[in-house]
């Protein structure tokens, strides 16, 4: 019998929140991040809402990491490792 | 005690390769859903090959008509009417999806289901749009491909089209830029160009048509220029799109030197990528950018799940998309193991001349360091060449030294329809004395499949 994956909510605010927190972690200056941010999490919220908001936790750090290359590799970097980095 | 599923099977798209799938599982009397968010019958029949070629008929007429003086034609008061070119385009949509609407499918015993696909697990699929999950024994994944926007910077902010796209478009621009000199960016900016627009047409590599044989990119190329006055600029990469209060930019690199120039319209032709973003993970489904990892009978990683059609990756055509779907749907049922064989499938342009080439090209063989004869024979030497009055196109023909057929291209009218025979050589083996010896009608484009193979035959 299948295991179903655990699945998250997702929000936009959640992931704003949670993108800067990264990004502060990192050191990158605010003032840059705040300008794609936004436009990230809009994205990323308009993704899980066509899937239903069934997403797990590994498929939103996957999308997130694939929107935040085009700005960031180190961010990128942070959320494609997720859950491997000890 | 087993789990109950929902479905036996479960196909992950409603194109060609899903919906012949679909109709293969539940005609041996499976419990058979098919899910699809868009319409049914997919990208290749609703949004590009078949409206393409209504639209190309049109464009192609259009052309020909005006640059038919030569045949007694006058052209001086000849115009189009767009809007029922574009209902033309409509309508054959319509004739090529009648067997495939969702009334076909649920007659035929298939759960239609409207939505985004996302896989939760093994045999777990969520559905938005629905906010409904299903479970299935089995899964075929046909979700085709998307347009490839990436190394673009800009482009969410700026209003572009795809080659799909472009032909919904709701007036005939007056200029556009064309990213991407493959056969989509031919294509279009061609049939742009036929219409009066002022077309420019970009690509990265020496050649436009970089994926065939050098003099395929050349001809065709000198054609496009020539004939319909299109700008090309090959050693060109397109690094940003801008937008201010005037136009777009499109900003390029080229021979070093960054440049920009302004169009009305941009369209991107550059490639497509395996749809791949539905929670293969999940699944345990092994996938990487060139498409969904199978082995040769088009299993996935996971036990349970098979893949077929351009979400593989590979050249996108209808027929390779119809032919997988059937080898995973007869593997799936174990009726047999199958093993897919792309061998003598055709790459088709559809220019005007349309590029048709099967089998190897000589980059490949030569890569390779594959011993081959060669043959091109320039399509004036027969008969059809001077009564249509074309005469830049050629056949060309490669075959090992025992004679066997390695690949041909052919830049011409229905090329496609001419290199039938040689796709059929490739595929099974027939050799080229028995193409030669075969009877071939005189005065049709045909005549040059003769021709050449003769040629080559002699040839030492």
């Amino acid at each position: 019998m299948s295991r179903k994956a655990k699945t998250v909510t997702v929000s936009k605010e959640l992931v704003v929140k949670d993108l800067m927190r990264q990004a502060k972690a990192l050191n990158i200056p605010t003032a840059s991040t705040e300008k794609y941010i936004d436009g990230i999490a809009e994205k990323v919220s308009k993704w899980a809402e066509a899937r239903g908001n069934v997403i797990t936790e590994s498929d939103l750090n996957t999308e997130i990491a694939k929107l935040v290359k085009r700005y960031n590799s180190d961010l990128a970097f942070i959320y494609e490792n997720r859950g491997k980095i000890i | 005690m087993g789990k109950r599923f929902d479905f036996e099977y479960i196909v992950v798209g409603g194109g060609p390769a899903g919906i012949t799938a679909a109709k293969q599982l539940a005609g041996a009397g499976r419990k058979v859903a098919i899910i699809e968010q868009r319409k049914l019958g997919g990208s290749d029949v609703c949004y590009r090959n078949v409206p393409q070629k209504a639209l190309f008929s049109f464009s192609h007429l259009y052309a020909e008509a005006v640059a038919g003086a030569r045949f007694g034609l006058s052209s001086t008061s000849l115009r189009y009417n767009y809007p029922t070119a574009l209902h033309w385009k409509d309508r054959a949509i319509e004739k090529a999806t009648k067997n495939s609407t969702k009334k076909d499918l649920e007659e035929a015993g298939i759960t239609v289901i409207k939505g985004l696909a996302h896989f939760v697990g093994a045999n777990d699929i969520a559905v938005g749009g629905q906010n409904k999950q299903y479970s299935a024994s089995k899964f075929i994944i046909a979700t085709g491909a998307t347009l490839n926007t990436e190394g673009i910077t800009g482009i969410d902010n700026v209003p572009y089209y795809s080659a799909s796209s472009i032909l919904d478009i709701e007036r005939v621009p007056k200029t556009a830029l064309i990213i991407g000199g493959g056969a989509s960016g031919c294509e279009v900016a061609q049939y742009l160009a036929e219409l009066g627009t002022k077309v420019v047409l970009v690509e990265a590599a020496n050649t436009i048509l970089p994926k065939e044989d050098e003099e395929v990119g050349r001809v065709v190329g000198e054609y496009l220029e020539k004939r319909n006055g299109i700008k090309i600029f090959t050693k060109t990469k397109v690094v940003a799109l801008e937008k201010d209060k005037v136009s777009s930019r499109v900003v390029f690199m080229r021979g070093g030197n960054e440049r920009a120039v302004r169009v009305e319209t941009i369209v991107l032709a550059t490639g497509s990528k395996p749809a791949t973003d539905l929670g293969l993970k999940n699944a345990k489904v092994s996938f990487d950018k060139h498409g969904i990892v199978v082995d040769k009978t088009l299993q996935t990683s996971a036990r349970n799940i098979f893949a077929a059609g351009d979400v593989l990756g590979g050249p996108s055509s209808t027929e390779r998309a119809i032919y997988t779907s059937e080898v995973a749907a007869m593997n799936m049922l174990g009726r047999s193991k199958t093993f897919a064989d792309y061998t003598g499938f055709m790459r088709i342009t559809d220019t005007d001349p349309q590029i048709a080439s099967v089998g190897k090209t000589e980059v490949e063989l030569a890569a390779k360091k594959r011993k081959y004869k060669r043959v091109l024979v320039p399509l004036s030497n027969i008969t059809a060449s001077s009564t249509a009055d074309f005469r830049i196109g050629f056949l060309k023909i490669l075959a090992d030294t025992q004679g066997k057929v390695l690949g041909a291209t052919m830049v011409g009218p229905h090329a496609a329809d001419v290199l039938q025979e040689l796709s059929l050589s490739v595929r099974h083996g027939i050799p080229l004395v028995q193409i030669a010896s075969a009877p071939h009608p005189a005065n049709e484009w045909s005549a040059i499949v003769k021709l050449a193979a003769r040629k080559l035959l002699l040839s030492k």
